[in-house]
């Protein structure tokens, strides 16, 4: 087992590679001995590598290439750590690791920086870095300065505070986040944000995403273990100018927790659940929906129509949306809004068609009539119908189209029958439907959304939405 | 001052048993806060509501410094209500020098100018006011007098931007 280290600043490859003053230069080269000065060294199985660097394009070799240790003619090295050090303890190094490099290895190499206030930051400005297979131990913060793309594939973080990301695009993939403490947290700042498989493990956080994360652009999270957070987590706390935060078929922690904890604002941005708020497993409806922003809550409820939602699986269904208290404003922008719901209309260019939704709501706030028309109103968009079958266009068409009005109710529905698989009440009294009719000139996708700016100051009002669209 | 009363208004029926509860807590001026858990069928609620009071009362000044911080960046304030004004103040001085992006770092100028004229005549007294080392609110201080004076040079070339027609 032996030590070399390496340092594209200061080392050249004709040094032999004992010490940060006999540093190697190339990083890659250390992986073929026949590129190195006097052609004895190459790293071996067992062997550690420290790095360091503290300018990006150092490196001589092009951007994104992978160091592969464990291939090609050199099929002999593992496994092997590299560590990029600024460490109290026997190896010192830049805590800066800058380069254009890819870096590989199979059994988990590490990047590791000691003492608190260490922060390890991984630079690029003009280039693409991945990661793939290292384990990061980070006392402190790790950060990730990126004006490109930044790519971890089967990495591990363990964080003794946050990891925070700044600029650039950056993905996760099968990546884990290893807390160290229940206080650390996720801080994503990236333009664009993926995190395609793996997990949150370590000490039960009760944050996830905290600091004003998602600063810079929306993050998606796909197949994610969330279920080590804290059993009354918070997924967000989410601070000035944030965006959305995705979350599709992520287990969540089966205690209760929550979406966004602490202040929110119109800038807050939101969570949005999909298929994945379940009970610590995954669940097994795709109709599966979680929502909340700054207007207020959308959950999958058992409640239902007859003839409404059945996904075959969690069964009949509605949506409930229940706004926030003295959020909203009747008639504007500021409402709460369902996710779309979506239906295929045939069309010919001479058959008219109706799509119908159907919602009803809690007595509540209400007065225990209708909801009037700037309260609650329903977009719907369309294929064309306008004769000209080579566009494809949508339109938007507003069911009632007097969302100003302040006294009228919409629709009434006195057909359907709505039932509350949990007991009374039935919500049977305040039944509403919202139409359009239109001539489709095509076969396409019709779309709808419901809008509710009901404007809550005392007790809420739950309004249930039935998501599939009918088509007559 | 905390959370004066609270309770749960109300809660969703979702798959699995589980529920969403709608609870609800007043502070001494009135707002209402909210909290939206999703629980398991055989959730304690009542002990859920009393765990969120007794967060929701440490978060307050927090909250409320980010609402500050928003609000600054509008040309707005509003009176602390949490915490001692200087701490407020100080709170919200701290989560502005967060903002990396100039521009928006920019938008809060307005606010700072107004926050200099109520916490002293100088910096020293600022400095005081706050309750920071005169090194460290120079360093505040510092970056937005820098913005302010990109801002007075932008501003000043639009001035001297022509318009489409009347220009030779």
């Amino acid at each position: 087992m032996a030590y070399y280290y390496v340092d594209p600043d200061t080392g050249s490859n004709s040094n032999s590679g004992d010490s940060w003053a006999q540093a190697y230069a190339n990083l890659d080269d250390l992986a073929d001995s026949s590129t190195l000065g006097g052609g004895a060294a190459f790293v071996d199985a067992g062997d550690t590598v420290f790095y360091r660097s503290q300018s990006a394009g150092k490196d001589t070799k092009a951007a994104q290439r992978i160091l592969d240790f464990n291939g090609g003619s050199e099929d002999k090295t593992q496994p092997l750590k590299i560590i990029g050090v600024k460490a109290a303890t026997t190896n010192e190094g830049a805590s800066v690791v800058a380069s254009d490099i890819a870096v590989k290895g199979e059994t988990q190499p590490i990047f590791a920086v000691t003492g608190a206030g260490n922060d390890l930051n991984i630079t690029t400005s003009t280039a693409s870095m991945v990661f793939v297979g290292v384990r990061f131990e980070i006392v402190d913060q790790m950060i990730a300065n990126s004006g490109n793309t930044l790519t971890f594939v089967d990495n591990t973080f363990n964080l003794g505070n946050r990891f925070r990301m700044n600029g650039g695009w950056t993905y996760f993939h099968n990546c884990d986040i290893d807390f160290v403490a229940a206080s650390d947290f996720f801080q994503p700042l990236a333009n664009h944000f993926e995190w395609h498989g793996g997990a949150i493990t370590g000490a039960a956080a009760t944050t996830f995403l905290n600091t004003n994360p998602l600063n810079n652009g929306p993050g998606y999270f796909y197949d994610v273990d969330l279920s080590g957070l804290s059993s009354t987590a918070n997924i967000m706390v989410p601070g000035n100018n944030v965006n959305m935060a995705h979350f599709n078929n992520c287990k969540l922690p089966s205690g209760a927790y929550s979406l966004l904890g602490g202040a929110k604002s119109e800038e807050t941005g939101g969570v949005e659940l999909i298929s994945s708020s379940g009970s610590g497993s995954h669940t097994t409806s795709v109709q599966d929906y979680e929502y909340e922003d700054f207007y207020g809550t959308v959950d999958l409820s058992t409640n239902y129509r007859d003839g409404g939602a059945d996904d075959g699986s969690t069964g009949e269904f509605s949506y409930a949306m229940v706004t926030a208290a003295d959020k909203t404003l009747e008639g504007t922008h500021a409402a709460l809004k369902s996710p779309w719901f979506r239906v295929w209309v045939p069309g010919d260019g001479a058959t008219a068609k109706t799509l119908t939704v159907y919602t009803t709501h809690d007595n509540g706030t209400s007065g225990g009539i209708d909801l009037y028309e700037d309260e609650l109103w329903v977009e719907f968009s369309t294929t064309a119908e306008d004769g000209d079958s080579d566009n494809t266009y949508t339109v938007i068409d507003v069911a009632e189209r007097f969302l100003v009005n302040t006294t009228a109710a919409g629709a009434d529905d006195t057909g359907s029958t709505w039932n509350n698989a949990a007991g009374s009440p039935t919500n049977n009294t305040y039944k509403q439907k919202f139409a359009v009719t239109y001539t489709p000139d095509y076969d396409g996708f019709a779309s709808a959304r419901v809008w509710y700016a009901k404007r809550m100051t005392g007790s809420f009002d739950t309004l249930y939405v039935d998501p599939r669209i009918i088509v007559t | 001052m905390p959370i004066v009363s609270s309770q749960i208004t109300g809660q969703i029926n979702k798959p699995q048993g589980r529920r969403k509860l709608l609870m609800q807590g007043t502070d001494q001026t009135g707002k209402v806060h909210e909290s939206r858990p999703n629980v398991p069928a055989d959730n304690d609620d009542v002990a859920t509501l009393a765990a969120w009071v007794v967060q929701k009362d440490a978060q307050l000044p927090s909250d409320e410094v980010r609402e500050e911080a928003s609000r600054a960046r509008n040309n707005k304030t509003e009176p602390a209500q949490h915490q001692p004004q200087a701490d407020l103040y100080r709170g919200t001085l701290a989560e502005l020098m967060q903002i990396e992006d100039a521009l928006e770092f920019s938008e809060s100028l307005l606010w700072f100018r107004a926050f200099e004229i109520e916490a002293g005549a100088n910096t020293n007294a600022r400095a005081n006011y706050l309750g920071v080392p005169r090194a460290e609110y120079v360093l505040v201080e510092s970056r937005f007098n820098q913005i302010q004076g990109v801002v007075t040079v932008l501003e000043a070339d639009a001035e001297r931007v022509w318009s489409d027609e009347g220009n030779w």
